[in-house]
């Protein structure tokens, strides 16, 4: 019996290394994809819901006022309905301390508060949320973003426009 | 110690597993599918609706009956119209294979603020009782006169002054023209509203609407009497159209006796005058009218219902007997003054039946210039 050269088992680690490397290459993409998907379809499904919501009950508004805050990146919404007055929705942190994955950036809600002081969160993660009216067509953009796993910032936008039957 | 089974058992264990995740894996993409179907199915409900909705007012504009039952939508899907109420009609969409429902309604038609009142003044009451014998004029509901109300009496048997009795259960004065009045929509086009060839065009147009059975349109320079001999029944329009705005242009119609039978809803329009001194109005019908110049009335014994509108004047005054009192169940809206005058016992009393979507003939034309008809109102999702 002879055993292995240096050179043979030399070879035979880069080879198995190389291989080892593919493998943790394939695994960790799969990994991150995962993850990302993952958090799209958590920013994507509340969203579309978020907006749909939104949607429904704008249809039946009158009496639109579309008040800019302080960040520039949100709108608040007022409006009455037939059987409702003062329908708000708008973005705030009323869970005080939620935080992002990071702990650094605050992670603001969609909020419709009606009747006043009756709140229902619609999403999380809103980062943008602007109204916009022109005539009987009112627009709607809303985005979501977070950071996943692995530091992948993720955002998703849906804009929708309403024709208000009742302006 | 004899391990062979163990294969048998570990290869159990393993398709086990193996089985949990795979239909755990199928309930959750079944149940996927389904809710986007449903998801799908409700969003085109919704708009099978809405079309339907479309169809409706569409139908209700060109006097097309309403469809009954569940109608096939040429894209797929049903909707069924629910037009019981005017003002709240009901289309409900069903699509696809889950069956999914949405309901919208709207008002049709916008119905004008004015409707919520008895009485509509855009000029003045005055209200000029002979002092001889008491006169009264009563009206419950709410009275919006854009001038002020004023009671006089003339001074009777050496001075004693006997006025006449009036009560509002709600009377605003100084109320803006726009609460008190309805123009008349520009029906000619040439951009000005509010014109006597407006009017005239109002009428063709209304008269036009309804089957021939249920109209009677004249042209004449004189006047046209309707009296217990008119045959009336199954009519809901009569329109008398005169030669033209001045006085001698004709088009008056008076109203002497004609009778209506329960269940009968009648509009009088005319481009000149209508003078009603008395009908045979059976208990739950309706007689409404339309004057481009004055409404005139004798207060005889008699309780009826109607709309009146006129663009002019409205004059009541008494009737054959002094002890005799009109009741009115309605809506009197007159876009000048209203003068009451004689031995007048007059009682006007709120109905909401427009609001309530049961509008007269040919009234949904004068609605136009509060609330585009062009629009629906009221839209709202759900029941």
């Amino acid at each position: 019996m002879k055993a292995f050269t240096l050179i043979e088992l030399l070879v035979s680690t880069l080879v198995l290394s190389i291989l080892v490397a593919g493998i943790y290459l394939i695994l960790n993409s799969g990994q991150m994809a995962y993850h990302t998907d993952v958090g799209l379809l958590e920013l994507k499904q509340p969203a579309i819901h978020a907006l749909d919501v939104i949607t429904r009950e704008i249809r039946e508004a009158r009496g639109i006022t579309i008040i800019p805050t302080a960040d520039a990146n949100f709108d608040q919404l007022i409006f009455n309905t037939h059987s409702k007055t003062n329908v708000r929705y708008y973005c705030d942190n009323i869970a005080g301390a939620l935080y992002d994955i990071n702990q650094d950036n605050v992670v603001y809600q969609l909020i419709r508060e009606y009747p006043p002081l009756t709140y229902k969160v619609l999403t999380n993660n809103i980062s943008r949320l602007k109204f916009s009216q022109s005539g009987n067509l009112l627009t709607i953009e809303l985005q979501t973003s977070k950071t996943a796993v692995g530091q992948r910032a993720l955002s998703f936008s849906l804009r929708q426009e309403v024709r208000l039957r009742n302006e | 110690m004899n391990n062979r089974g163990i294969a048998l058992i570990l290869s159990y264990v393993v398709i086990m597993v193996l089985t949990i995740f795979a239909s755990a894996f199928i309930a959750r993409t079944v149940s996927d599918t389904n809710l986007t179907a449903r998801y799908m199915d409700s969003t085109k409900a919704f708009w099978v609706a809405e079309a339907g909705l479309n169809q409706a007012y569409y139908n209700y504009k060109n006097s097309i009956p309403q469809p009954v039952g569940p109608v096939d939508f040429p894209g797929g899907g049903t909707y069924t119209i629910d037009a019981g109420n005017l003002l709240a009609v009901k289309v409900t969409g069903i699509f696809g294979r889950t069956n999914t429902q949405r309901t919208v309604q709207a008002s049709l038609v916008a119905v004008p603020q004015l409707f919520k009142n008895t009485l509509s003044v855009g000029g003045g009451i005055i209200f000029y009782a002979p002092g001889s014998r008491p006169a009264s004029f009563k009206v419950g509901g709410k009275t919006r006169i854009s001038g002020e109300f004023h009671s006089s009496g003339i001074p009777y048997r050496g001075g004693q002054y006997i006025p006449g009795t009036s009560w509002f259960e709600d009377i605003e004065e100084g109320v803006s023209v726009d609460q008190t009045t309805l123009g008349i929509p520009d029906y000619n086009n040439n951009g000005i509203e509010n014109e006597y060839d407006d009017f005239v065009q109002m009428g063709r147009l209304i008269a036009g609407s309804y089957p021939q059975s249920e109209v009677i349109y004249l042209q004449t320079a004189g006047s046209v009497l309707l009296t217990s001999q008119s045959d009336l029944s199954r009519k809901k329009v009569v329109f008398v159209e005169g030669n033209s705005e001045s006085w001698w242009g004709g088009g008056d119609i008076y109203v002497w006796g004609p009778s209506l039978s329960s269940g009968d809803d009648l509009t009088l329009i005319s481009t000149h005058n209508i003078v009603y001194i008395s009908s045979q109005q059976a208990a739950g019908s309706r007689l409404s009218t339309i004057s481009w110049g004055q409404y005139s009335e004798s207060t005889d014994s008699e309780t009826r219902e109607g709309v009146i509108y006129s663009h002019s004047y409205g004059y009541w005054t008494g009737g054959t007997s002094p002890f005799s009192t009109k009741l009115i169940k309605g809506n009197v809206m007159i876009n000048g003054d209203v003068v009451l005058e004689g031995i007048t016992n007059l009682e006007l009393d709120y109905s909401d039946r427009v609001l309530r979507g049961d509008i007269p003939p040919g009234f949904k034309w004068l609605f136009s210039t509060q609330g585009d008809p062009k629009l629906m109102a009221d839209w709202q999702e759900g029941e």
